[in-house]
């Protein structure tokens, strides 16, 4: 089988495996068809981890785990009709108004052109030099009986430190040699180009949402609709910044976004989850698209673990602090701590089996406090030129967050402060690890600085993209505010900067709520 | 007015980084790298194919280098597929990577060769065969 087809073949068995969960946890969304791949690819990781484990075939538990996920679902399903992916109540739609299908349709269209013109960088048959060495390299050993793979993973003479990495590229790419019977590190790089781009538009597509849902808000307040020019400005802001945010992406990515390599998998899939799970609202459809991306970075790369970790601990946080105080008493069974529980123990349970089996791991070895100063600034003096990007979103988060806070609370997009978490979340991981660590600094940053920066560069342009949605509706807002904002029916705002107690972001009032309120689980 | 001077500020930075990112697009498709991503492509393929002629399916193997970089480029060519053994000690076929002069069956002037602990119809060394490609040394690396 040639590498199209076969790539079409392989992308249609990862969404076939996602298909189901990914209706389950999120509902039916335009994002459900990027997102139904990644959840292919996380059910390869986790076969890839539970083959690595116990034995047997990785594609037999490939199936197996498939198998057992749709059969939750259509358990799930028939236990609880209102969980339905076609009931309503998922929390997910927002009101209907005219043109807000239309914009979604755009939308989704726009990311999609936008994504397939980067994507012409396949025609170049780039295979990256990771990829080669190590992340397709690992893919095959995962079709090798058990015992081949763990002395693979043990050899002390393979000299490969990084073979205990997380397993989701190289399990994604041992699906698809398999299915196909095509076995080259072509049709793997382009199948992680696809499962990058996937990532890449959930994440884009929030810009779309968060547009259209804006404007629906506005057109529904007050006493009569409004479908005004002003009041669409925020679906058109989204619509535009969304496929503006796919060619920054690729651009900030490649040539790593088309050739292989895991760091754009564990960036693109972490931007989701800081979008969709400490910007979005905080429903049971957007934690659902939380819970697949940040297992999906977190069984990508080590880096995308520890940011996986601290945004699955921030994402609990918010849903906690935005809790109503009827329902604090299910935090734990089937809240917010439960499903942060869950995914923490999907995301660590790759590590602790590589300690457990004892195969290659970097050395844990920790620098001095002078050396980690001299550390400090020599990553300092190499991530600079790749985030320049704060020198646009600092001042803009400032104004806005002084100037345009009321605007903010009226889209619905949670505070600001959430966003440069997540954004300092990742930087630190990565800069905490290159400054505690004792391996040899210069030459590495050298080598990789442009990939580890992925993250917080994206993190920074979604942010900028954010409140260009967000400050499109200002004139829209102040030309509402005398007549839609009746003091004695509307909650007054208070003036100033948005402070600790403006991050609750409680699900919109226009938004019909799910008939029983609860957490994302299947 | 603030809002809209966010609006147009961010905008204007989004608009710019976009342009930045097609044009990083379009770099990737430029005949340089084309070129050389083909030219790495065929040195691997051509390394692939003449590891196959030489290791049977199922026997183990270990790799042989001198220095890192021919271990690492015997590893990109055949570490997905071959079955490594425990030890060096107990492989049954030791791969290398030779240079050789001339480059008639050569792939960029180097060819994979085997040292088999048990000979094999009385030969305990052969080099690969099957394929090759013309030029000397390694294709330029790809990006890190």
């Amino acid at each position: 089988m040639t590498t199209v087809p076969a790539t079409i073949v392989a992308m249609l068995v990862l969404s076939t495996a996602g298909a189901l969960p990914t209706m389950a946890l999120v509902g039916l969304r335009w994002i459900t068809f990027s997102l139904a791949p990644l959840t292919g690819a996380v059910i390869a990781a986790m076969a890839a981890t539970v083959f690595l484990a116990v034995g047997g075939s990785f594609m037999g538990w490939f199936v197996a785990l498939t198998a057992v996920g749709a059969a939750l679902c259509v358990a799930s399903w028939t236990r609880w009709p209102d969980r339905r992916p076609w009931a309503d109540g998922s929390g997910s739609r927002p009101p209907s108004i005219r043109g807000h299908r239309m914009a979604g349709a755009i939308g989704a269209l726009g990311i999609v052109v936008a994504s397939v013109w980067c994507l012409r960088d396949l025609s170049t048959p780039t295979v990256g030099f990771d990829a080669r060495t190590f992340w397709l390299l690992r893919s095959g050993w995962l079709l090798h009986s058990h015992h081949q793979l763990l002395i693979a993973m043990r050899a002390p003479s393979l000299h490969m430190g990084q073979s205990g990495y997380p397993p989701l590229v190289s399990a994604a790419g041992a699906v698809a040699w398999s299915v196909t019977g095509n076995q080259t590190m072509r049709l793997g790089v382009v199948v992680i180009a696809l499962l990058n781009t996937c990532a890449l538009a959930t994440a884009a597509f929030a810009l779309v949402e968060l547009g259209r849902k804006f404007t629906a808000r506005l057109s529904l307040s007050g006493h009569r609709s409004r479908t005004g020019f002003a009041t669409s400005l925020p679906m058109i802001a989204g619509v535009v910044a969304g496929v503006l945010l796919i060619l920054i992406s690729f651009g900030i990515n490649e040539p790593f976004m088309t050739n292989g390599y895991a760091d754009p998998m564990w960036s693109l899939a972490a931007l989701g989850a800081v979008v969709y799970g400490l910007q979005a609202g905080g429903g049971r459809s957007e934690q659902g698209v939380v819970a697949i991306l940040v297992i999906a970075a977190g069984m990508t790369k080590y880096e995308g673990l520890v940011t996986a970790a601290i945004l699955i601990v921030l994402v609990a946080i918010r849903q906690l602090t935005t809790m109503p105080a009827d329902q604090w008493k299910r935090r734990w069974r089937r809240g917010p701590i439960a499903v942060g529980i869950a995914e923490l123990a999907a995301v660590g349970a790759w590590p602790i089996l590589m300690k457990i089996l004892r195969t290659r791991e970097p050395s844990s070895s920790r620098s001095s406090p002078d050396e980690m100063a001299s550390r400090a600034r020599a990553i300092y003096d190499s991530f600079g030129p790749y985030l320049h990007v704060l020198l646009l979103a600092v001042p803009i988060a400032v104004i806005g967050g002084l100037v345009l806070a009321k605007v903010r609370r009226r889209s619905h997009a949670a505070n600001d402060w959430w966003a440069w978490a997540g954004l300092a979340s990742g930087l630190g991981s990565v800069a905490g690890a290159l400054i505690i660590g004792s391996q040899p600094i210069k030459p590495w940053l050298v080598a990789t600085v442009h990939r580890v920066t992925e993250f917080p560069a994206m993190a920074g342009w979604w942010i900028v993209a954010t409140w260009a949605v967000v400050a499109s509706g200002a004139p829209a807002v102040a030309d509402q505010q005398p007549t839609a904002l009746p003091a004695a029916t509307n909650a007054p705002e208070h003036e100033g900067p948005p402070g600790p107690g403006d991050i609750a972001d409680p699900a919109s009032s226009l938004v019909p709520a799910p008939t029983t309120p609860r957490a994302p689980g299947v | 007015m603030v809002g809209i001077t966010v609006v147009v500020a961010a905008t204007v930075g989004l608009g710019v980084q976009a342009v930045h990112g097609a044009q990083a697009v379009s770099v990737q498709r430029q005949s340089t790298a084309a070129r050389n991503a083909s030219l790495d492509d065929a040195y691997y393929g051509c390394l692939d194919t003449q590891a196959h002629s030489l290791v049977s399916p199922n026997q183990s193997v270990t790799i042989y280098a001198n220095n890192p970089a021919d271990f690492i480029i015997l590893l990109k060519t055949a570490g997905s597929w071959v079955t490594f053994a425990d030890s060096p000690s107990s492989a049954a076929v030791q791969l290398s990577l030779r240079t050789v002069s001339g480059g008639g069956n050569a792939c960029r002037s180097s060819v994979v060769v085997a040292h088999y602990a048990t000979p094999q119809h009385g030969i305990s060394e052969r080099v690969g065969s099957g394929a090759s490609v013309a030029g000397q040394g390694p294709p330029p690396a790809p990006p890190l």
